[in-house]
């Protein structure tokens, strides 16, 4: 090869060089969630403030379906991060990993008309497993006839924690309402004299929330661990998070600002 | 007839053809490409700045339409950086009409999104979206779009429709870009500062320079 010709391969190099750096430096990583609707609200709270705070390094897109959507997602590779309100089943794809974020408190509520100070668990399993259907039979309330029940879609990972937490070995009644978000069984209840049905502390809004073995389901009692009926919220990832959504975790779980974001209407990480 | 336009003028058009076939692109993820056709479907709304909104430069926004939907998206001439991933829907009579609601995706950020569920026709969808920067820190007035999916029978079949998209109404900024339009005012008065030839000259524009940078400090920190 001749001394001219080589410089002119450098020269190509060199531009190309100093075309792709710029622009692979430029490439934004987009990390997509799928999954819980529970988590879903915080998520959004929390890309609007990082995306700010990184100044654009990073773009997401945000998908829901439910807890077992997202898990199933992020295990097939389709998104980067499956979001979950329920903890790991032994039914759940091999090679995941359950990155916890952030807590929150199921609480249990029933229309304005009808507010029920407390209900123990044995109340709860009566009610929601169906041996209970007048609320006539339940103390405290003003309200007679049959107690129409919302529950969760069976994907839905809160559904999961409330079998979980409240219910115990006790199947929830076949009869009952199922909704495939918070809002719906949120809505349904404000609609609803005799409804009763369970839902995301940050869904409370125009409710009457019942307290649970006596403590009411506030963020307060749920942050200091009073609250018996508090699930986590996590980010599921394939295997160990990495490059960017690795940041992102680490950010929503360590950065001042995404504690604060957190402490609203959820119970942060620390 | 007139050809000369402004900018501004320009600038909204692309905007609405930029509108539009975000709406058409987020609403064919939903109906698959090839279905929908013209629509009947009439909507309008409003967008209001929601100041207790738990995001930053939070919006509300309520769209009614004139027929059953399945769908929606919201697009905008501002960059977005938040949504609310669930809705209400209100009935005629202002009470939250039960079974209905949206669940809403997209990216973060965006120029729009999209949002499936179901609401009958006169009811109001109500939920949230939240810009990049302060609504008013543009060179032009803030635009949001409405763009509606129906279903509607063809030959027994429910057939996907999308909409053409509706404008939603938005209180118009006083002042654009106030931020930089109080930068180049703070940086004009602090010149002066310097170019001052007596002592008092100096003073009154030193006056003029700080309430010019506090001014620039109170909308940052607004």
């Amino acid at each position: 090869m001749t001394r001219s010709k080589f410089s002119v391969l450098w020269l190509i190099a060199a531009i190309a060089a100093l075309v792709a750096v710029p622009a692979s430096a430029s490439a934004k990583p987009t990390i997509t969630l799928s999954g819980s609707t529970s988590v879903a609200p915080l998520a959004t709270l929390w890309a609007q403030q990082y995306v700010k705070s990184c100044k654009g390094c990073v773009k997401f897109k945000l998908l829901q379906g439910g807890s077992d959507v997202g898990i199933a997602d992020v295990s097939r590779g389709r998104v980067t991060i499956g979001m979950s309100s329920r903890d790991p089943k032994p039914s759940d794809p091999g090679g995941i990993e359950f990155n916890r974020v952030a807590k929150d408190a199921i609480c249990l509520a029933t229309n304005k008309a009808n507010p029920v100070a407390n209900f123990d668990q044995n109340a709860v399993q009566s009610i929601f497993g169906g041996g209970v259907r007048s609320w006539s039979q339940v103390p405290g309330s003003k309200q007679s006839g049959t107690i129409d029940l919302f529950v969760r879609t069976p994907a839905s990972g809160t559904q999961d924690a409330f079998q979980k937490i409240f219910m115990g070995d006790t199947k929830v009644f076949s009869g009952a309402s199922q909704k495939a978000s918070n809002g719906l069984v949120q809505q349904s209840i404000q609609r609803d004299k005799a409804g009763i049905g369970y839902v995301s502390e940050a869904f409370t809004d125009g409710l009457s929330v019942a307290s649970y073995k006596g403590v009411p389901c506030t963020l307060r009692n749920a942050k200091s661990g009073q609250y018996g009926g508090v699930r986590s919220f996590y980010f599921v990832t394939r295997g160990k998070a990495t490059g960017a959504a690795a940041k992102w975790i680490r950010w929503t779980r360590n950065n001042p600002a995404a504690l604060r974001i957190a402490a609203r209407e959820w119970v942060p990480f620390k | 007839m007139n050809s000369f336009r402004s900018p501004g003028e320009n600038r909204g058009q692309y905007g609405l053809v930029f509108a539009v076939g975000l709406a058409v692109a987020f609403l064919m993820c939903f109906v698959g490409m090839g279905k929908a056709g013209a629509s009947s479907v009439s909507c309008s709304g409003t967008v209001v700045p929601n100041a207790e909104g738990h995001a930053e430069n939070e919006l509300t926004y309520n769209v009614k339409c004139d027929e059953d939907i399945k769908g929606y998206s919201i697009t905008s001439n501002r960059e977005l950086a938040y949504f609310g991933t669930e809705t209400v829907v209100l009935g005629t009579d202002g009470e939250v009409a039960e079974g209905e609601s949206f669940g809403c995706e997209g990216s973060i950020p965006s120029w729009g999104i999209g949002c499936q569920g179901k609401m009958t026709a006169g009811n109001t969808v109500v939920s949230g979206v939240g810009t990049s920067d302060a609504l008013c820190e543009a060179s032009v007035q803030p635009k949001f779009w409405a763009t509606a999916l129906t279903l509607q029978d063809v030959k027994g079949t429910p057939t996907p429709f999308v909409s053409e998209p509706f404008l939603l109404k938005t209180e118009p900024c006083k002042v654009l870009n106030p931020t930089r339009k109080a930068k180049a005012k703070r940086d004009r008065l602090c010149a002066k500062v310097k170019s001052a030839k007596s002592k008092e000259a100096r003073k009154a524009a030193k006056k003029r320079c700080n309430s010019a940078r506090a001014a620039v400090r109170n909308l940052r920190a607004a």
